[in-house]
Protein backbone atom coordinates (compact mmCIF):
# COMPACT_ATOMS: atom_id res chain seq x y z
CA UNK A 1 0.00 0.00 0.00
CA UNK A 2 1.29 3.19 -0.65
CA UNK A 3 2.18 5.49 2.07
CA UNK A 4 0.25 8.84 2.37
CA UNK A 5 1.89 11.97 2.69
CA UNK A 6 1.16 14.65 4.46
CA UNK A 7 3.70 17.27 3.49
CA UNK A 8 7.21 16.90 2.44
CA UNK A 9 10.06 19.94 2.41
CA UNK A 10 13.32 20.72 2.57
CA UNK A 11 15.23 22.22 5.38
CA UNK A 12 17.47 24.90 5.90
CA UNK A 13 20.51 22.21 4.52
CA UNK A 14 18.98 21.13 1.52
CA UNK A 15 17.77 17.15 3.61
CA UNK A 16 14.44 16.27 2.11
CA UNK A 17 11.62 15.60 4.85
CA UNK A 18 8.50 13.72 4.44
CA UNK A 19 5.24 13.54 7.31
CA UNK A 20 3.16 9.97 6.62
CA UNK A 21 -0.20 10.31 7.62
CA UNK A 22 -0.09 7.23 9.38
CA UNK A 23 2.33 8.90 11.70
CA UNK A 24 0.52 12.13 12.03
CA UNK A 25 -2.82 10.36 13.25
CA UNK A 26 -1.29 7.70 15.20
CA UNK A 27 2.24 9.30 16.84
CA UNK A 28 1.64 13.05 16.99
CA UNK A 29 -2.12 13.84 16.84
CA UNK A 30 -3.23 10.55 18.96
CA UNK A 31 -0.57 10.73 21.64
CA UNK A 32 -0.56 14.84 21.74
CA UNK A 33 -3.72 16.36 21.02
CA UNK A 34 -2.54 19.70 20.99
CA UNK A 35 -1.03 19.27 17.30
CA UNK A 36 -4.51 18.97 15.98
CA UNK A 37 -3.69 21.31 12.53
CA UNK A 38 -0.70 22.39 13.28
CA UNK A 39 0.47 20.02 10.26
CA UNK A 40 1.77 23.70 8.36
CA UNK A 41 3.67 24.74 11.92
CA UNK A 42 5.31 21.71 11.36
CA UNK A 43 6.78 22.17 8.20
CA UNK A 44 7.67 25.67 8.88
CA UNK A 45 9.44 24.51 11.90
CA UNK A 46 11.23 22.15 9.80
CA UNK A 47 12.02 24.30 6.70
CA UNK A 48 12.94 27.55 8.85
CA UNK A 49 13.94 26.63 12.51
CA UNK A 50 15.28 28.95 15.36
CA UNK A 51 17.19 26.22 16.33
CA UNK A 52 18.02 22.66 15.11
CA UNK A 53 19.67 19.98 16.99
CA UNK A 54 21.41 16.34 17.27
CA UNK A 55 19.51 14.34 19.95
CA UNK A 56 22.13 13.53 22.76
CA UNK A 57 20.70 9.56 22.21
CA UNK A 58 19.88 9.12 18.45
CA UNK A 59 22.72 10.76 16.67
CA UNK A 60 20.21 9.92 13.06
CA UNK A 61 17.60 12.56 14.55
CA UNK A 62 17.22 16.06 14.15
CA UNK A 63 15.63 18.22 16.76
CA UNK A 64 13.63 21.39 15.06
CA UNK A 65 12.69 23.83 17.08
CA UNK A 66 10.56 26.93 16.19
CA UNK A 67 8.62 29.92 18.24
CA UNK A 68 5.00 29.07 18.45
CA UNK A 69 2.51 31.18 19.89
CA UNK A 70 -0.23 28.11 19.23
CA UNK A 71 0.66 27.11 23.15
CA UNK A 72 -2.34 25.63 25.00
CA UNK A 73 -4.00 26.87 27.72
CA UNK A 74 -4.64 30.79 28.41
CA UNK A 75 -1.42 31.82 30.71
CA UNK A 76 1.12 31.16 27.95
CA UNK A 77 1.94 32.93 25.17
CA UNK A 78 5.03 31.58 23.25
CA UNK A 79 6.57 28.17 23.54
CA UNK A 80 8.52 25.84 20.74
CA UNK A 81 6.91 23.65 17.87
CA UNK A 82 9.60 20.36 18.79
CA UNK A 83 10.09 18.60 15.80
CA UNK A 84 12.27 14.86 15.43
CA UNK A 85 12.62 13.96 12.24
CA UNK A 86 14.97 10.62 11.70
CA UNK A 87 17.43 10.21 8.85
CA UNK A 88 17.97 6.65 7.87
CA UNK A 89 21.75 5.81 7.47
CA UNK A 90 21.43 5.26 3.48
CA UNK A 91 18.85 7.82 2.68
CA UNK A 92 18.96 11.02 2.94
CA UNK A 93 14.98 11.33 3.23
CA UNK A 94 14.31 12.35 7.18
CA UNK A 95 10.82 11.14 8.47
CA UNK A 96 9.11 12.89 11.61
CA UNK A 97 9.25 10.67 14.13
CA UNK A 98 7.18 12.62 16.77
CA UNK A 99 6.25 16.92 17.00
CA UNK A 100 4.46 18.77 20.50
CA UNK A 101 4.78 21.54 21.85
CA UNK A 102 7.05 22.70 25.01
CA UNK A 103 8.45 26.09 26.89
CA UNK A 104 11.98 25.64 26.41
CA UNK A 105 14.64 23.84 24.29
CA UNK A 106 16.14 20.93 25.83
CA UNK A 107 19.82 21.24 26.94
CA UNK A 108 21.74 18.23 26.40
CA UNK A 109 21.26 18.13 22.88
CA UNK A 110 24.50 19.51 20.70
CA UNK A 111 23.59 22.43 17.96
CA UNK A 112 23.78 21.76 14.89
CA UNK B 1 20.49 4.16 44.87
CA UNK B 2 20.45 2.46 41.46
CA UNK B 3 24.00 2.36 39.02
CA UNK B 4 23.99 2.12 35.49
CA UNK B 5 26.27 0.26 33.79
CA UNK B 6 28.82 2.65 33.46
CA UNK B 7 28.52 3.76 37.50
CA UNK B 8 26.22 6.60 37.19
CA UNK B 9 23.41 7.49 39.73
CA UNK B 10 20.28 7.43 38.97
CA UNK B 11 17.97 10.59 39.98
CA UNK B 12 16.22 10.14 43.22
CA UNK B 13 12.72 9.07 43.55
CA UNK B 14 10.19 11.88 42.12
CA UNK B 15 7.20 12.71 43.49
CA UNK B 16 4.62 11.56 41.57
CA UNK B 17 2.65 9.50 43.91
CA UNK B 18 0.00 6.73 42.41
CA UNK B 19 -2.65 7.31 44.91
CA UNK B 20 -3.12 10.93 43.40
CA UNK B 21 -2.75 9.54 39.45
CA UNK B 22 -4.88 6.52 39.79
CA UNK B 23 -6.81 7.34 36.54
CA UNK B 24 -2.91 7.24 35.02
CA UNK B 25 -3.07 4.09 31.93
CA UNK B 26 0.18 3.18 30.21
CA UNK B 27 0.80 2.10 26.68
CA UNK B 28 3.73 1.55 24.96
CA UNK B 29 5.14 2.53 21.17
CA UNK B 30 7.08 -0.62 20.47
CA UNK B 31 7.91 0.86 17.04
CA UNK B 32 10.01 4.11 18.44
CA UNK B 33 10.28 2.58 22.10
CA UNK B 34 8.88 4.99 23.88
CA UNK B 35 6.26 4.36 26.92
CA UNK B 36 3.51 6.67 27.75
CA UNK B 37 1.57 7.50 31.16
CA UNK B 38 -1.14 9.23 31.10
CA UNK B 39 -4.49 10.26 31.72
CA UNK B 40 -7.46 9.30 29.83
CA UNK B 41 -8.71 10.61 27.73
CA UNK B 42 -6.36 12.66 26.62
CA UNK B 43 -5.75 16.21 26.88
CA UNK B 44 -3.66 18.96 25.08
CA UNK B 45 -0.58 19.67 27.37
CA UNK B 46 3.04 20.89 27.08
CA UNK B 47 5.93 19.08 27.88
CA UNK B 48 8.61 19.62 29.70
CA UNK B 49 11.64 17.70 29.47
CA UNK B 50 12.96 16.24 32.71
CA UNK B 51 16.30 13.48 33.54
CA UNK B 52 16.74 10.02 31.07
CA UNK B 53 14.65 10.83 28.27
CA UNK B 54 11.39 11.75 30.41
CA UNK B 55 8.85 14.59 29.60
CA UNK B 56 6.48 15.62 31.54
CA UNK B 57 2.61 17.10 30.04
CA UNK B 58 1.56 19.30 31.81
CA UNK B 59 -2.28 20.89 31.70
CA UNK B 60 -1.03 24.63 30.72
CA UNK B 61 -4.24 25.93 33.07
CA UNK B 62 -3.84 24.00 36.20
CA UNK B 63 -0.16 23.10 35.83
CA UNK B 64 -1.01 19.75 37.10
CA UNK B 65 1.22 16.97 35.04
CA UNK B 66 -1.56 14.69 33.45
CA UNK B 67 1.01 12.68 31.71
CA UNK B 68 4.84 11.63 31.17
CA UNK B 69 6.41 9.95 28.16
CA UNK B 70 9.76 7.77 28.46
CA UNK B 71 11.56 8.25 25.11
CA UNK B 72 13.92 5.08 24.76
CA UNK B 73 11.88 2.98 27.62
CA UNK B 74 13.76 -0.44 27.38
CA UNK B 75 17.31 1.40 25.95
CA UNK B 76 17.85 3.59 28.26
CA UNK B 77 15.30 3.67 31.08
CA UNK B 78 14.96 0.03 32.11
CA UNK B 79 18.95 0.15 32.27
CA UNK B 80 18.96 2.60 34.86
CA UNK B 81 16.46 1.26 36.87
CA UNK B 82 16.78 -2.59 36.95
CA UNK B 83 13.94 -2.40 39.53
CA UNK B 84 11.16 -2.10 37.07
CA UNK B 85 12.52 -5.31 34.45
CA UNK B 86 10.17 -7.62 36.44
CA UNK B 87 7.25 -5.24 36.26
CA UNK B 88 7.84 -4.52 33.26
CA UNK B 89 8.09 -8.56 31.99
CA UNK B 90 4.53 -9.16 33.31
CA UNK B 91 2.83 -5.79 32.22
CA UNK B 92 4.30 -5.06 28.63
CA UNK B 93 2.35 -7.66 26.45
CA UNK B 94 -1.17 -5.78 28.18
CA UNK B 95 0.04 -2.44 27.14
CA UNK B 96 2.01 -2.36 23.98
CA UNK B 97 0.47 -0.93 21.16
CA UNK B 98 -2.22 -1.15 19.29
CA UNK B 99 -3.45 -3.24 21.99
CA UNK B 100 -3.64 -0.34 24.33
CA UNK B 101 -4.69 -0.61 28.16
CA UNK B 102 -8.48 0.54 28.68
CA UNK B 103 -9.62 0.89 31.92
CA UNK B 104 -10.76 -3.40 31.79
CA UNK B 105 -7.55 -4.45 31.44
CA UNK B 106 -6.11 -2.39 34.19
CA UNK B 107 -4.75 -5.35 35.61
CA UNK B 108 -2.84 -5.78 38.68
CA UNK B 109 0.62 -5.94 36.61
CA UNK B 110 -0.19 -2.99 34.82
CA UNK B 111 -1.30 -1.10 37.59
CA UNK B 112 1.95 -1.93 39.10
CA UNK B 113 4.05 -0.98 35.93
CA UNK B 114 2.69 2.99 36.62
CA UNK B 115 2.95 2.78 40.40
CA UNK B 116 6.80 1.61 39.71
CA UNK B 117 7.76 4.09 36.86
CA UNK B 118 6.10 7.05 38.69
CA UNK B 119 8.58 6.27 41.79
CA UNK B 120 11.42 6.82 39.32
CA UNK B 121 10.42 9.93 37.68
CA UNK B 122 10.74 13.11 38.97
CA UNK B 123 8.58 16.35 37.39
CA UNK B 124 10.78 19.81 36.80
CA UNK B 125 8.92 22.61 38.33
CA UNK B 126 5.30 23.92 36.64
CA UNK B 127 6.94 27.30 37.18
CA UNK B 128 9.19 26.05 34.20
CA UNK B 129 6.40 26.96 32.06
CA UNK B 130 5.19 30.41 33.10
CA UNK B 131 4.48 32.63 30.40
CA UNK B 132 7.75 33.47 28.20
Amino acid sequence: MATVEIFSCLDPSGKLVKCDAREWSDHIVNQHPEMAGLEAEVQKTIEDPYSIRIDTNHKDRRLYYRLTNRMPGRDISLGYIRVVVRFSRWRRVGHVVTAFLCPTIREGDKPL
Amino acid sequence: MNKDANGVEAPAPGSLIWDEHPDFLPSYDKKWDVLYVRQEPKQPAVSLPGANGVWFRYDPDTLKVVGIEIEDFEKVFLQIHPDLRPVWRQAKNHVTRPRAASIDELAEQVANLVKKVLEWVNPPPASSIAPA
